[in-house]
């Protein structure tokens, strides 16, 4: 069976219930703002935005959980077959981060919907740019960074006691991403620097937002603190997703399945 | 015994915890990447809590840990009674208060005639340029008058038309 149909098959409750919860929440959105209260509206999708985000951090630990349950599960002789790990390992990467990037994708368009409607100004293309920032940058190293974890308990097994290990080296893999963050962003000067987006907050809305009354011009503010936005995260976030997918490609060929 | 020790205990607990993991994973394991991948992550997490808390562990040594447990704001308070900013009104009417359990460099000119009081449990306090012992003083201060604060603890100094020593 192919791998991708076989992963959306065995994940269709997280990601059906994971889009379930975001189109029922655009639909609230686009009712409170052809209510014509876009205010609240922008009230409430700032505050919900806070609950939203974090669940994509399911994807990754089902990602993990699943390979584990599957490793040590009656079917595990299922896992040993003739494809190379690269595809496991791509199909089961491929539908975690389609599905959080369709996930990431309506909550930010959403999201720039309610603001406009507000009279919140900004460039055409800062909703995107924001997605594909934190899809390269946050999400597809963490999406990785579970299958790697659930493959390194596999391979390693490192039984009751030593599961701690394997949270060690998650701890520590943290450690060096950030690190590599704070490296490449003071060392590497010749990244290019992206612009600094064009943002006008209203003088309607900058009150509830805790800003000081009056049209807030965000490029004008932060364009004498700093030249441009660091593109560090998001070439790190490449390399580290990169690195750790040819790892975890390696690692399916070693685990000893069953 | 310094407070540190516990401390040590607690990350020697956890790295033979983590070494006694990493042996029945190398010993069980047979894939040499998830062997290599783990130890070398593991030791990049004992090698940056170990900076980490060595960086602490001197941070707290030149500083002392009053200071860091009693907060240092980087910046000086700026304030005075004629702006009325960190200023309280109440029922005897307004008050400017700065009080600190621990407080440095610290400068104040009375620029309107007004009531003050102003106390200290040690340290070097000087009211126009005059020494004071500890204590708590209390009276009306002319516009021009100078506070300097050297360093003192337990400093409270009201401005205000309501400042007591109560």
């Amino acid at each position: 069976m192919n791998l991708v149909a076989l992963e959306l098959r065995k994940h269709r409750i997280l990601i059906g219930g994971m889009l379930l919860v975001v189109f029922l929440w655009a639909a609230w959105m686009a009712r409170q703002v052809l209510a014509g209260d876009s205010l609240v509206a922008l009230a409430i999708n700032l505050g919900s935005l806070f609950a939203l985000t974090p669940i994509g951090l399911l994807v990754p630990v089902v990602l993990a959980r699943t390979l584990g349950g599957e490793a040590s599960g009656p079917l595990a002789f299922l896992l040993t077959s003739p494809r190379r790990g690269l595809a496991h390992v791509g199909a089961r990467f491929g539908v975690a981060l389609a599905t959080l990037g369709l996930y990431y994708a309506i909550l930010a368009g959403v999201s720039a919907w309610v603001a406009s409607s507000v009279g919140i100004e900004y460039d055409g293309w800062l909703p995107l740019a924001t997605w594909g920032y934190v899809m390269v940058a946050v999400v597809a190293p963490m999406v990785i960074l579970g299958i790697v974890y659930g493959l390194v308990v596999a391979a390693y097994r490192p039984g009751r006691g030593g599961q701690l290990v394997a949270v060690a080296s998650a701890f520590g893999l943290f450690k060096v991403w950030g690190w590599l963050v704070s490296q490449a962003g003071e060392r590497l000067t010749f990244l290019p620097q992206l612009p600094i987006p064009r943002l006008t907050v209203p003088q309607k809305v900058a009150p509830y937002l805790g800003l000081a009354p009056g049209d807030l011009d965000l490029k004008a503010g932060l364009q004498t603190i700093i030249d441009g936005i660091p593109s560090a995260p998001v070439f790190v976030g490449l390399l580290l997703t990169v690195a750790l997918f040819l790892i975890a490609a390696r690692l399916w060929e070693e685990v000893e399945w069953a | 015994m310094s407070i540190f020790f516990p401390i040590a205990i607690f990350y020697a607990v956890l790295l033979a915890l983590a070494l006694w993991g990493a042996w029945l994973g190398w010993t069980r394991s047979k894939s040499p990447t998830a062997r290599y991948f783990t130890v070398a992550m593991a030791l990049a997490w004992a090698i940056f809590t170990g900076v980490e808390a060595w960086n602490s562990y001197q941070l707290f040594s030149d500083t002392g840990i009053v200071e860091l447990a009693g907060g240092d704001f980087g910046s000086p308070v700026y304030g005075d009674f004629s702006t009325c900013s960190l200023c309280y009104e109440g029922p005897a009417g307004k008050v400017y208060v700065v009080a600190a359990s621990r407080i440095s460099d610290g400068h104040y000119v009375f620029a309107t005639e007004t009531n003050y009081s102003l106390r200290f449990d040690s340290g070097q306090v000087e009211f126009n340029y005059e020494p004071l012992e500890p204590g708590c003083y209390t009276g009306e201060a002319k516009t021009g008058d100078v506070i300097d604060i050297v360093e003192a603890r337990k400093f409270r100094l009201e401005v205000g038309k309501a400042a007591s020593c109560d």
